[in-house]
């Protein structure tokens, strides 16, 4: 053939694109860092192999090892069974030290909490016995619901968190709008700037971002970032981080990645924070990346969700962002200049809570059961996760038997399948229960959002075991009737764009995706 | 930041950079229109005649942004929906054809090759009734096929008349929200058919 015909017909196979799609959005971000997380992944598989050569070509030919791990991992089974771990946990781990004892204790005690986060642990307890004479006084609040006032003593009595009445809220139903909000409010900051999220991603909005922080540092506006290590650690690129600090914005990252096989890469950093000079906070589920905004395409139409705070309650957002700050920077200072606030009238009560490694207990786990319990009329859930524990699960379905309107949100559109298919599977188990499920068409629901006609709660913790014991969350509990009735507008709104799961549209119907579900449910600690 | 990135006026516009189909291209930029983009500039493809970039930008407070956002994936998830079931209409057809009629073709030379004695482990008659059935499988996979064809293609009918509605009520949707009045409409129509 000549080459005049093969040019000719290379043209014609060049003429039509293989991509079916009509229209396709091109976004321009593009991941950072690909070498240094290829490079600290390969040593910490390095390290495992070793751990495993070890094993295999050493120590695992000696009876008297095996015998001694035998032991070991027996006495750690007791460990698990005497623990306060969750019945589905102890389980995974007590089959996982028995079938494999020979190298599971390793694992085990590497993942212990005193051996894993102690020295976080340790750090945390000498921060909050420093600053615990800046949580205010229990005060009881009036003029409301007998069960408002168990949940605002339930969080007093697990971390010290404030009810605050002075102040005011509004809801924004997607990340766009609250943005919006924040940028304006950044535009008038004049003493400081808190700014804490869990990802932090090169982009239009972290532009729109670093155009006012750069101009607010020179104005010699104190601003602070912190970001997580992994949650940004490929988002946030070298350039951007050089040029936030030369713009005189001081950057933190939360457990920064470290090519070290160590179960601490577990403890994250998910909360999401924005403080303007103690007048104004915001919180709410969305991370600053693009996404959030719907300015990137990623999984269809992106719902959000965010909270703004202003008056008393927003001292709360700050002391916890303080205290985090004090354990990234290791500096010790003085809270006060930062905890002044503007109160304005309210007289609901609004309670910014943390959790994390820093409480003793499962505080975002127990409000939520402490706000299933609570509602006799409605409760509306709006999660892009739903692996709750066997007691959350349960709350739920005698809600529904008992004739409470529970209703669930959850995406229709995946971020990560294997996630997915354990929470619709969990949602779906619920059906029978009477709880109604909704997938939100072409959209991936990332609002973190429950609705009682008590009460609601926004903030950063997914109903998930990840946000229930490992992660660092925030969140606002409140009982502010406008802010309820914009979140309850927002919820009818979902419900007509969604999809009712009903038992015979069911994916659980079907085998395959219930044997694989229930596979992963194994991992659902994990997730 | 790119070159690209340095000449937006992020701050007070959102940008959308699509490629979309050409055959589409004046129907998609005035549904863009619709949801309050502008078009800023279009560029062919380097390696594709049938695909055109297109850049657009609106204002960055236009009013109902989430709703107007969320109607936008729904017109592009409907578009695909339309490219895809108009490129092919049966590709369940096609595999279960390919697989018989191969299975087919083996059994006719297969029967031929015994009922002619070029092979004789089995005596010609086997052969014939061998050849018979590749015959009759034949037959069948056509048949089969062909209603199987049909039912792909009316599904696949139905499917794109469902996305076009779709496509018809997010633009009503869109226009109902930003206030676009018939005269409006007029012209951008007029404009779609004059491009």
């Amino acid at each position: 053939m000549s080459n005049k015909k093969i040019a000719a017909r290379r043209r014609e196979a060049r003429s039509h694109s293989p991509d079916a799609r009509v229209v396709k959005i091109r976004t321009e971000g593009k991941g950072n860092g690909v070498f240094k997380t290829l490079f600290i992944g390969l040593l910490i598989l390095a390290q495992i192999a070793l751990l495993l050569t070890l094993y295999l070509g050493f120590l695992g030919s000696f009876v008297w090892y095996q015998l001694a791990a035998f032991i070991i991992s027996f006495l750690c089974c007791l460990r698990v069974l005497s623990s306060d771990k969750t019945g589905q946990t102890k389980t995974v781990w007590i089959l996982f030290l028995l079938l494999f004892y020979t190298f599971s204790f390793i694992a085990y005690i590497m993942s212990d909490e005193t051996v894993c986060f102690g020295w976080a642990k340790r750090r945390y307890k000498k921060i909050f016995n420093r600053t615990s004479q800046l949580d205010l006084e229990y005060h009881e609040v009036y003029g409301v619901s007998d069960v408002v006032k168990k949940d605002t003593e339930y969080l007093w009595n697990t971390g010290n968190f404030t009810a605050y009445t002075n102040s005011q809220l509004k809801y924004y139903p997607s990340g766009a709008g609250l943005f919006d909000d924040v940028l304006e409010s950044l535009k008038t900051a004049q003493k400081f700037i808190f700014i804490e999220f869990f990802i932090v991603t090169d982009g239009v909005l972290l532009n729109r971002f670093y155009d006012i922080l750069s101009k607010k540092a020179a104005e010699g506006v104190e601003v602070r970032f912190i970001c997580d290590g992994m949650g940004s650690h490929r988002t946030l690129s070298l350039k951007m981080r050089k040029k936030l600090k030369k713009a005189g914005v001081k950057l933190k990252f939360f457990n920064r990645i470290v090519p070290l096989f160590t179960f601490a890469l577990n403890l994250r950093d998910h909360r999401k924070i924005v403080v303007v000079d103690g007048k104004v906070a915001y919180t709410g589920g969305c991370n600053l990346a693009d996404e959030y905004v719907n300015e990137k395409r990623m999984h269809g139409y992106w719902k959000d969700a965010g909270l703004k705070v202003e008056g008393e309650a927003v001292r709360g957002l700050s002391l916890t962002f303080l205290r985090q700050w004090e354990f990234v920077t290791k500096k010790v200072e003085d809270y006060a200049p930062f905890l002044e606030t503007v109160p304005v009238e309210g007289s609901s009560a609004v309670v910014p809570y943390a959790d994390g490694k820093d409480y003793k207990h499962n505080i975002c786990k127990g409000v939520f059961a402490n706000v299933i319990a609570g509602a006799t009329q409605k409760l509306y859930i709006m999660t892009p996760y739903f692996v709750p524990d066997e007691d959350t699960s349960n709350l739920l379905a005698q809600k529904a038997l008992s004739g409470v309107d529970v209703r669930l949100v959850l995406p229709e559109v995946p971020d990560k399948s294997y996630v997915y298919s354990v929470s619709v599977d969990n949602a779906e188990r619920l059906l029978s229960s009477g709880v109604k499920i909704y997938k939100m068409r072409r959209a991936f629901v990332h609002s973190k959002v429950m609705l009682s006609e008590n009460c609601a709660v926004i903030g950063s913790a997914n109903i998930d075991l990840r946000s229930y014991y490992n992660q660092f969350e925030n969140m606002v509990y409140f009982n502010d009737a406008s802010a309820m009735e914009e979140v309850a507008q927002d919820f009818e709104k979902t419900f007509t764009v969604s999809e009712e799961i009903t038992e015979d549209n069911a994916t659980r119907k079907k085998r395959l995706p219930r044997y694989i579900a229930a596979v992963l449910r194994i991992f659902s600690p994990l997730m | 930041m790119s070159k690209h990135e340095q000449t937006r006026d992020y701050n007070n516009f959102d940008y959308l950079f699509a490629t979309v189909k050409k055959q589409n291209f004046f129907e998609l930029r005035a549904h863009y229109k619709t949801l309050g983009w502008q078009d800023i500039q279009t560029k062919e493809d380097d390696a594709y005649d049938d695909v055109v970039h297109i850049s657009l930008r609106r204002p960055h407070k236009i009013e109902h942004k989430d709703e107007l956002q969320l109607m936008q994936v729904h017109l592009e998830a409907a578009w695909n929906t339309i490219g895809k079931y108009s490129r092919w209409h049966c590709p369940k057809a096609a595999a279960f054809g390919t697989v018989f009629s191969v299975i087919s073709l083996a059994l006719l030379v297969f029967g031929l090759l015994v009922g002619f004695e070029v092979l004789k482990f089995l005596a010609p008659v086997y052969g014939f009734i061998i050849t018979a059935l590749g015959v009759a499988a034949a037959i069948t996979t056509t048949v089969i096929s062909i209603v199987i064809c049909g039912k792909e293609r009316k599904f696949a009918r139905l499917k794109r008349l469902t996305a076009e509605e779709e496509i018809s009520a997010v633009c009503a949707y869109a226009k109902q929200l930003l206030n676009k009045d018939a005269a409006q409409d007029g012209e951008e129509l007029a404009e779609v058919a004059c491009e």
